[in-house]
């Protein structure tokens, strides 16, 4: 008896353990779909290149606690000063970190290790940072594989060490800035040397600046603050820098943990690139989205920007020394580990898009660019997995961004009026994180339609419900919209779905008008979720009324959203998060000379953009950022394709 | 002058403010201040000077104010029964908690040392009872702390009352707690024609916790009192724990302690199941003879 109530108290104890455990949750992968057309023709970017590999360590040559930075230092650096921008919390860690590092704030050392080619050069720079991780597990190691990727491409990579800014810090990502600047300093000095390693073979007109998790904040700051004659917190710290970084890239970013002069980072006229993992279990939302779109292209100059979603991909795998502990040692305590993809894979991501990137803004590989703007031209070359990806470049004029004032029916530029029809959501509002009362910064429509019919008839449909975006001939004029044009937007559906519509009052009966409609005491008829692939159709109207028309899946899939279990354990993403997915919006670039083959529009004298909800029954969209560009050709594959393959054309 | 240095001679001032000396009286009351109350401190020898939850408010206040609530109980063989119940509050830098906790034996008429009451019980039934309200506060990075103890002890028909004080002062180093009080300080009681003293001690403990060794967490805490009369009592534990999901843990400990009550075991072990907030300790004593019986204590903490 009493050996079956001992048996009885394990089984509970075995059953709330095991049932409290979620069951691995991905969403429906199409990426066999997605991704099984590869239309670039250039070499693939994660391919090992000409060069033979070499490596060197620069920094103080004192460091007590890795020998690398002690002993194998062939460059010494003279330490910075960084108390302005940076201080220990209180005097308890304070103490720690000077035990520990043998220096304070006031000597924080300029300590790189370097990946370089062997050639004369000169060699575009590259500075990678990593971000906060147990101070005493150093990180900067982590990035050895993309070291060895650029360099043997011919770029010069730098892991910077600012492992001494790791651990209880708080806020201090503008020393993180403001080191990668410093190190730049330093390389402005040896390549216009006469002696060194390095003397004459950096091209200090090429510059990116990379960095991961505050890393990637800190690349943000680095980048104002490299055009900034003052330190925007304290103006008696002057700077000058004025380096010529032509590009930044932004790892699972956090954003505003420091903010200048208590605004969020402004950033204009550099190439951007993101990248974020659906299952990161650090920065638990694309926190980088909301510096995306506070970068700016103001100066005419050939800028883009681009950010990648990358579903099932987390926050350390990126770095080999981080993996996947996200929530520290214990992380497969806490985190669905079973759901990441595999490190390589993860990092084989990593190697494609940023060796490319660094490939299209550095060296002027133009043949990359299409790849920022629709993942799916490099489908061979990627993980399979699913992605989400935005893209803008200087080129864009926005009609409507929904950031210009509350007026649903206006757009962001002089000209534009916005209407909708038989919607049941209509709404601007600002674009939410999936963690609760945070939100991306900015504003967006929420459209949503259903065309079914109230009543017990469940296959009565009612008009599609539309949306139309219409311009005045003068901004037309101004902005060229043409054949040459592109229509970009972006858009992503969420998991909202409205009631059935109110049917019209039939007016023609003689007492409609007197009887009230009585409510139903039936249970209205449960309707089985809507299953069919999410879609819609994208109208171009001219002048004269005439209508093209393309369904918006040929320029990219339209998913609904992609849900994203980061917990282990069964019901902790609903307690945690707002949304169980990031709302991410797709960008889509239709170019509008595809509508002439799709009716007989006059694409000299475009009208109105419509969006016509006619291809799924139900559902809300979140839109924004709806404009035309003129955007240079090198943004699209010129590849011919396939007689027949309407996906192929698309793609273009 | 440093935070370590205001923290030793504070430690310093504990230590001898209260007039330590040997004392002649062997018979202290109310019993219930000399058997340990945490059932997790109970797994490992009762070393909690140093612990900080709802019931450090019975063994140093200024380990008290942590927020929480716990309840719990205790059987000593078939003759005896405690309980305890404990909550605590924090608001900032100041905490406050309450406790209460009582033993309920049976002693035979006239022995003059209860403690063999625990496992047999006597003719003349007894009742040690107190309730405690303790405040503290941080200081320079020191947390303070004060307490006050009703507290009585009735044997049959006589029974005595009297309120005692505690002190004490405790401060973390890193990933180690560090704690010292002075409990129960107060006047003589006088129980059935027999004076006896509230048992004064001076404790010092540290504890450190939780370091990472595989797949277990360990903790370990430790703990010297030293009695009015002397007597010294050393004490320590480990727990050693593992979680397998976020939000449950099962641990398990072992102690060693030499006890005020002498008819109790040193060695004692304990277990405990957590969920989220929520969770169950237990605890494993021995009396030795000549009294005899197994002392199983049971405690829920609400964290």
């Amino acid at each position: 008896m009493f050996l079956r109530t001992r048996l009885f108290f394990l089984g509970v104890a075995a059953l709330l353990a095991v049932g409290c455990r979620t069951t691995l949750k991905l969403a429906q992968d199409d990426s066999e779909v997605v991704l099984s057309r590869q239309l670039l023709s250039a070499s693939d970017p994660a391919q090992k290149g000409p060069f033979a590999v070499r490596t060197l360590y620069y920094g103080s040559g004192t460091d007590r606690r890795r020998v690398v930075h002690r002993d194998s230092v062939v460059l010494k650096t003279k330490p910075v000063d960084g108390s302005k921008f940076a201080s220990a919390p209180d005097k308890a860690q304070e103490k720690v970190r000077k035990r520990y590092w043998g220096f304070d704030f006031k000597q924080l050392p300029v300590n790189g290790r370097v990946w370089y080619p062997d050639g004369t050069g000169p060699f575009p720079l590259v500075l990678i940072v990593h971000g906060n991780h147990n101070m005493k597990d150093f990180s900067d190691p982590g990035y050895g594989y993309l070291g060895e990727l650029l360099a043997s491409r011919g770029f010069i990579l730098v892991s910077v060490d600012e492992n001494f800014l790791n651990g209880f810090m708080r806020g201090e990502n503008d020393a993180r800035g403001w080191m990668l600047l410093k190190h730049l300093e330093r390389w402005r000095a040896w390549n216009d040397s006469s002696g060194g390693p390095f003397a004459g073979k950096v091209d200090m007109h090429r510059i990116a600046l990379m960095g991961h998790s505050r890393g990637g904040e800190a690349v943000a700051v680095a980048g104002a603050f490299n055009r900034l004659s003052h330190y925007p917190d304290d103006a008696t710290v002057a700077f000058d820098f004025d380096f010529d970084i032509r590009s930044l890239v932004a790892i699972a970013p956090v954003d505003q943990q420091y903010r200048p002069a208590d605004r969020p980072t402004p950033l204009a006229n550099y190439n951007y690139f993101l990248i974020h993992g659906s299952h990161d279990g650090d920065v638990s939302s694309f926190s980088g989205l909301a510096q995306y779109e506070r970068v700016r292209f103001t100066d005419g100059g050939s800028w883009f920007k681009s950010a990648v979603y990358v579903y099932r991909a987390n926050h350390g795998q990126w770095n080999t020394v981080w993996n996947n502990k996200d929530n520290g040692p214990r992380s497969g305590r806490t985190l669905d580990l079973r759901g990441l993809i595999a490190p390589e894979e993860q990092r084989r991501f990593a190697e494609v898009y940023i060796t490319a990137f660094l490939e299209a803004t550095l060296r002027g590989h133009d043949e990359y660019l299409p790849m920022f703007r629709d993942h799916r031209v490099v489908g061979r070359w990627l993980p399979k997995t699913m992605y989400v990806t935005r893209f803008q470049e200087n080129a864009f004029r926005a009609a409507a961004d929904y950031e210009e004032d509350v007026d649903v029916t206006t757009g962001s530029a002089r000209g534009v009026a916005l209407s909708g029809d038989s919607l049941s959501t209509w709404k601007e509002a600002v674009v939410p994180f999936r963690n609760r009362n945070s939100t991306m910064g900015h504003n967006a429509v929420w459209l949503g339609w259903n065309s079914r019919l109230a009543g017990d008839d469940t296959t009565r449909r009612g008009q599609p419900a539309s949306y139309t975006i219409t311009i005045g001939d003068s901004l037309r004029s101004a902005w060229r919209v043409d054949s040459s044009s592109t229509l970009v937007f972006s858009l992503a559906p969420t998991d909202a779905a409205p009631g059935p519509r109110t049917p019209p009052k039939d007016t023609a009966k003689v007492d409609s008008a007197r009887t009230k409609a009585r409510p139903s005491k039936r249970k209205p008829p449960k309707v089985a979720p809507d299953s069919t692939p999410f879609d819609l159709t994208v109208e171009v109207v001219d002048a004269d009324g005439a209508v093209a028309a393309w369904p918006l899946s040929r320029y990219g899939v339209v998913r609904r959203p992609l849900e994203s279990y980061v917990y282990l354990r069964k019901g902790r993403d609903k307690q945690r998060f707002a949304n169980l997915y990031e709302l991410v919006l797709q960008t889509y670039t239709l170019p509008l000379r595809d509508f002439a083959a799709a009716g007989t529009v006059d694409l000299s004298r475009v009208r109105a953009v419509r969006f016509r909800f006619d291809r799924t029954v139900a559902g809300t969209v979140v839109l924004d950022n709806i404009g035309f560009s003129r955007m240079s050709r090198a943004f699209f594959v010129h590849a011919p394709a396939a007689a027949g393959d309407a996906a192929h054309e698309a793609m273009r | 002058m440093t935070r370590s240095r205001r923290f030793g001679l504070a430690a310093t001032a504990l230590a001898f403010g209260g007039g330590l000396g040997a004392q002649s009286v062997a018979t202290y009351y109310p019993l219930v201040v000399q058997l340990p109350v945490s059932v997790r401190s109970q797994g490992m020898g009762g070393a909690w000077t140093a612990g900080r939850d709802a019931d450090a408010v019975f063994s140093n206040p200024a380990n008290a104010g942590a927020s929480g609530m716990n309840l719990g109980g205790s059987r000593f063989g078939s003759a005896s029964s405690a309980g305890h119940a404990a909550t605590g509050l924090s608001f900032g830098s100041t905490g406050l908690s309450l406790g209460v906790a009582w033993l309920d034996y049976g002693t035979p008429s006239g022995a003059p040392v209860p403690w063999r009451a625990l496992g047999e019980r006597g003719d003349d039934d007894g009742l040690s009872a107190q309730a405690v309200v303790a405040g503290t506060m941080t200081y320079r990075g020191i947390r303070w702390g004060g307490a006050a103890r009703l507290l009585e002890e009735r044997i049959a028909n006589a029974h005595d009352g009297t309120i005692g004080f505690d002190i004490g002062a405790a401060r973390e180093f890193g990933q180690i707690s560090t704690g010292i009080a002075v409990l129960n300080i107060g006047r003589t009681l006088d129980v059935q024609g027999r004076k006896a003293f509230l048992p004064t001690r001076y404790s010092l403990g540290a504890s450190a916790g939780s370091y990472p060794i595989g797949p277990l967490d360990v903790a370990a805490v430790a703990a010297a009192d030293i009695r009015r009369d002397g007597r010294f009592s050393p004490a320590g534990g480990v727990e050693l724990s593992y979680s397998w999901l976020d939000g449950y843990v099962v641990s398990f400990r072992a102690g060693a302690r030499r006890f005020e009550a002498e008819s109790l075991n040193p060695l004692t072990v304990g277990a405990s199941f957590g969920l989220d907030r929520f969770v169950v300790d237990y605890a494993l004593m021995d009396l030795r003879a000549p009294a005899r019986g197994t002392i199983h204590s049971l405690a829920l903490r609400v964290r």
